[in-house]
């Protein structure tokens, strides 16, 4: 199980940190675009919309003491809705509804859906732009009789490329961080407490409005 | 306005929600963390059986597929056993000198083939050739395999299914004229006995006399009643036998030269129920002495458990009767036994009742259903026998 685990760990920081160097040589082509020419692309109040497919990734649990879990859980599948405002040419806000499925090794299926409120900065290098996302909100967990809210954290970066002002279509990698936090006060015992550890890599189609 | 009604569905919802969470007592991401995969040795909880055969100390139960686990308790978890290859709804079952016989579909579902093997998941597809007409059932009485095919011929094979003859001993050349006729067939007492839907008949294949039970030189039952299952108690040399209107029919020493006498209970079934599986048990009590019941399983338009005749052989003409029996159900009168309300055999059709005897005398009881699964009725000491579903 550990040899799994270590094998997720070693996949998810060498993925962790290929986008930290593409974001920073990203930064840095951004600058030098700006002493050029400077066109802002979407001002305040421009809309876009994303609809996200792909595959969800089950990493690791880890509980109170830190001590690392496999989730038992298969590959899954995962989609979600995305609509966004644009503050300023780089920066936008906006909201997430999404919804996961995994198989537990006795065939039970785990669904989560994650509500959020996301916010994304926009690198720029026309005909592409690599939007960083953090998304905050909640997410109801279902497995069988079994359900609990909680908060969650969604870091993501992707990959778009514009095919015309209004559509573009691109890739997304992005990180679920589920703290599962039971305070002992109802059926269940505050030590089954986990932090839930999750990614997704999705296909996206943007529609600007 | 509509903002604010929109923002207190969407309160109720959230409040809906956290309050219908934590319905289990583990954690979700903990419980995924604990979970390991169970294997799962128990028979399908929907399946449809209506046959199981006992060799070599082990169990054999035809449930879409074949199933074993060794018997006289001696093992709780059932195994599937290969079927033959590209066969499968393994749907009656049958043993003739310890040799397995099953009916078994080809893969598009058309058509059933007659299989032998000896359990292990080893299956040789038998020479049928001599019925041309597509199978339809199959029984084995006596070491002898007999098949009905869909037009209601009967054939039968006294050498282990190497070749079949047809029969056309009895009163005309088929037994029933449509495809869903009712088919039994048992031995006991150096006879055999065959139900051919609306006549019973005695003798030996290739030799059949009528059998159909009279009374005051009449045919006892509705002319419209259907025969269902047979059986025949060796110990008490009876022959019984059902009909689809809730009647049980008994006979004693049904193999005597002499006119045997028939008995009908008096009473049928609540419900006008057919009545399926017959078995007859010996139950051993406090007292010493064995406890005989008749059981009659509900048939499949009904699904309604079995009834339970206690003591037939005195009841007379009167099992089935619903008095003295406490409550209206039959059942009840040996509830100290059965604990029947409790378990939900009591919604099942059951289609066959199958006994395994321990050699002290003990035995596990099987209960085979239309689609609610093969369930067992064993003691779980003191003279207390419950119900649990295989």
């Amino acid at each position: 199980m550990m040899k799994i685990l270590n094998k997720k760990l070693i996949l998810l920081l060498t993925l962790l940190v290929f986008i930290s160097g593409s974001l920073f040589a990203a930064s840095d082509d951004d600058e030098d675009d700006d002493r050029d020419t400077y066109v802002e692309s979407y001002s305040l109040g421009d809309q876009m919309f994303f609809i996200n497919g792909g595959v969800f990734i089950p990493l690791f649990f880890f509980d109170r003491s830190c001590e690392v879990f496999d989730t038992n859980l298969t590959l899954g599948g995962t989609g979600s809705l995305c609509w966004q405002v644009f503050l300023s040419n780089h920066i936008s806000i906006g909201g997430e509804l999404g919804g996961m499925f995994a198989l537990s090794p006795n065939r039970r299926i785990l669904y989560m859906i994650p509500l959020t409120v996301k916010t994304t900065y926009w690198f720029r290098f026309y005909p592409f732009e690599i939007p960083i996302s953090l998304g905050l909100g909640g997410n109801l967990s279902i497995l069988e009789e079994a359900a609990h809210i909680d908060f969650i954290a969604k870091p993501s970066i992707g990959f778009f490329w514009n095919f015309n002002e209004e559509w573009a279509f691109g890739a997304n990698a992005t990180y679920w961080f589920v703290p599962q936090i039971y305070s002992g006060s109802g059926k269940v015992e505050s030590g089954h407490s986990m932090f839930g550890n999750f990614m997704d890599v999705t296909l996206s189609v943007l529609f600007r409005f | 306005m509509g903002k604010k009604i929109l923002s207190s569905a969407l309160i109720l919802i959230s409040i809906s929600l956290i309050l219908a969470c934590n319905e289990s007592e583990v954690g979700v991401f903990y419980g995924l963390s604990r979970e390991k995969k169970v294997k799962d040795y128990a028979l399908p909880n929907h399946c449809t059986s209506e046959s199981m055969v006992k060799t070599g100390g082990y169990l054999y139960v035809a449930a879409s597929s074949v199933y074993k686990k060794k018997a006289e308790g001696g093992e709780l978890d059932w195994h599937k056993v290969k079927s033959p290859d590209g066969y499968h709804n393994v749907t009656e079952m049958g043993i003739a000198n310890d040799t397995i016989f099953i009916l078994a579909y080809d893969a598009d579902d058309a058509k059933p083939f007659l299989f032998s093997g000896t359990g292990d998941g080893t299956w040789e597809k038998k020479d049928t050739s001599a019925i041309e007409k597509t199978i339809s059932r199959m029984r084995v009485a006596n070491n002898t395999i007999f098949i009905t095919d869909r037009e209601g011929h009967l054939f039968y094979s006294d050498d282990d299914g190497a070749s079949f003859t047809q029969d056309t001993s009895f009163d005309g050349s088929k037994l029933f004229s449509t495809s869903t006729g009712n088919f039994d067939m048992t031995y006991g007492g150096g006879s055999y006995y065959l139900n051919a839907q609306y006549k019973l008949y005695r003798g030996n294949p290739g030799g059949w006399t009528e059998f159909t039970p009279t009374h005051n030189g009449k045919i006892w039952k509705d002319e419209e009643d259907v025969f269902l299952r047979l059986y025949y108690d060796e110990d008490d040399n009876r022959l019984y036998t059902a009909d689809n209107s809730g009647h049980v029919y008994a006979v004693d020493s049904p193999s005597g030269a002499s006119g045997a006498s028939w008995q009908k209970s008096e009473h049928h079934a609540r419900w006008g129920m057919g009545l399926q599986g017959l078995v007859v048990l010996r139950v051993p009590t406090s007292s010493g002495n064995p406890r005989k019941l008749l059981l009659a399983g509900s048939g499949i338009n009904s699904g309604r458990g079995y009834f339970i005749v206690d003591n037939p052989r005195t009841s007379e003409r009167k099992f089935l009767d619903p008095e003295p029996p406490r409550n209206k159900d039959y059942t009840t009168v040996i509830s100290d036994y059965y604990d029947y309300n409790a378990f939900d055999i009591s919604k099942a059709a059951i289609n066959y009742f199958f006994v395994d005897e321990y050699a002290d005398g003990n035995f596990d009881l099987y209960a085979m259903t239309y689609g609610y699964g093969v369930w067992k009725n064993t003691n779980k000491g003191g003279y207390v026998r419950a119900w649990n579903q295989e």
